[in-house]
């Protein structure tokens, strides 16, 4: 499993240009832009990382790669997991590079105090990323990247499509109130919740990806 | 027996495999047989990428579904379609390879590599047919395997680089307790290399023969349709109508080289065997 998670880093690292280009863009952004435009730095970081994720499977696809994958020693569970993982970990390290240069930003330019309040929405970027991907995989093992990256941006499309919605007809919706209001008044809480979403999330995600992934022919 | 394969069967639309097979223990198995004849689908069912509907599979004695992943460690593969991602350098592999199997022998990898002229600062799309044919194969005996599975380990590539491929497992064999199951639609190829063979053909296993044995006592017998009458056919395995009269393919050319020796007789060739067996009719 740890060579098939070294092979997608070591795909990441040729593929590095691109994301170093990115980051010096963001970089700029961050430093001529507004306080209200930080929240971007954050956001598009952690979801440019979450799409090379989702990516990696195309790179597996490429020219039916994904049958000798799962030839090697570690097998469907191995190659499955060593996704997961990756995943999650490269999600992680991007988010928390891009609160990083979201902080940095904050402290250089305003103050501690005004980045304290923004604080609390910072984990809710790497939530709904680690959450963007526990629905999508199922779908990227189940139809192959080809095909499943159209569905996957019609998830992503749907889910924009429906936060638009929701803020443009300023819908009542209690779950999202009750959350908001937590998010403010207990931001420690909320980001307790939020875990605790993403961990179980994910958990049904991995074992409805694994259980796809044991029943596909190559 | 190092692989089993019994009455194993998979259903396609327009396609059926039924396949028995075994490679025993130091032997270089080959499976041979035209484009679409199964040999691709019988590879898959071994490595476990798709499941038979019926039948058994047995990899170093165990059934399949029991094989670990220590055992799978055991296997070298090279897949006709399938690789590392284009987008890895040469380079990149060792490492991966190196977690990837605990037996992997590094310098000795490298030392290959160097030996066959691979550039490590490639990426592996960028490689000729040829140099990407080696190093999946290098990769397949870089980490001491037992048993190789090899799906047409030579398509595709000229005779230089194929015969340097067939003389890498000539070397794999020298110490006698390994094994290989290999397939190729490039029979000649074989000729040299394998110890028996199967013919398969629309998925099912048509002649199982030691390679010694064909080349020494198959034959194809060209006569004319007088002869054809006045032949005794008992030891004809297979007819195909000619302009001139009939080829016929036998497992007993001494008999008719010793019972009829005006007759034409050219030597048995897994070539002219397969063409015989495949295009030709039972007598």
């Amino acid at each position: 499993m740890k060579g098939l998670i070294l092979k997608d880093w070591k795909i990441l690292r040729r593929q590095g240009h691109h994301y170093g280009m990115a980051l010096l863009l963001i970089c700029a952004i961050a430093f001529v832009g507004s306080k209200n435009f930080s929240s971007f730095i954050t956001s598009y970081l952690t979801f440019m990382i979450t799409m090379f994720a989702i990516s990696s499977f195309n790179y597996d696809e490429y020219e039916n790669g994904m049958a000798f994958l799962i030839s090697m020693p570690s097998g469907r569970r191995g190659y499955v997991s060593a996704k997961y993982i990756f995943s999650i970990l490269l999600i992680f390290s991007g988010w928390l590079l891009g609160s990083l240069i979201r902080m940095v930003f904050f402290l250089l330019r305003f103050s501690a105090a005004e980045y304290l309040e923004i604080l609390p929405e910072e984990p809710v970027y790497l939530s709904l990323c680690l959450i963007y991907i526990s629905f999508v995989f199922p779908v990227l093992i189940k139809y192959g990247a080809e095909k499943g990256r159209n569905i996957a941006f019609m998830i992503l499309l749907v889910v924009c499509i429906g936060a638009f919605l929701i803020s443009r007809l300023k819908l009542s919706v209690s779950v999202f109130a009750w959350f908001f209001a937590l998010l403010e008044k207990t931001p420690f809480a909320a980001a307790l919740f939020l875990l605790g979403i993403c961990i179980a999330v994910l958990s049904i995600s991995y074992g409805l990806s694994l259980w796809i992934m044991k029943k596909k022919e190559f | 027996m190092l692989i089993k394969l019994e009455n194993v069967e998979k259903h396609y639309s327009g396609f059926h495999l039924n396949c028995t097979m075994e490679v025993p223990e130091g032997n270089v198995t080959a499976l041979i047989g035209p484009n679409g004849a199964g040999k691709s689908t019988t590879f898959k069912a071994l490595l476990g990428l798709i499941f038979p509907e019926a039948g058994t599979i047995e990899l170093f004695g165990k059934p399949i579904e029991q094989v670990t992943e220590k055992d799978k460690e055991k296997l070298g593969i090279v897949l006709s379609e399938g690789f590392f991602s284009g987008y890895l350098h040469v380079e990149d592999l060792v490492p991966v390879l190196n977690h990837f199997y605990a037996r992997f022998q590094k310098e000795e990898f490298l030392s290959r590599c160097r030996r066959f002229e691979l550039p490590m600062g490639k990426k592996i799309k960028e490689l000729s047919t040829g140099m990407r044919a080696k190093l999946k194969l290098l990769i397949a005996l870089s980490h001491d395997a037992k048993v190789l599975i090899l799906d047409e380990p030579t398509a595709g590539l000229d005779v230089l680089a194929r015969e340097e491929i067939l003389d890498m497992l000539r070397e794999y064999m020298i110490p006698g307790d390994r094994s290989v199951l290999i397939s190729s639609h490039i029979s000649s190829d074989l000729e040299g290399l394998c110890d028996d063979f199967y013919l398969i053909d629309q998925g099912k296993i048509i002649l199982h023969e030691e390679t010694d044995v064909l080349l020494g006592n198959y034959g194809v017998l060209k006569v004319t349709n007088e002869q054809y009458q006045a032949l005794d056919r008992s030891r004809i395995l297979r007819k195909k109508r000619e302009s001139f009269g009939y080829s016929l393919l036998t497992d007993q050319k001494q008999f008719y080289q010793e019972n009829a020796p005006e007759l034409s007789m050219e030597k048995g060739t897994i070539d002219e065997t397969i063409m015989m067996m495949i295009k030709g009719e039972a007598v």
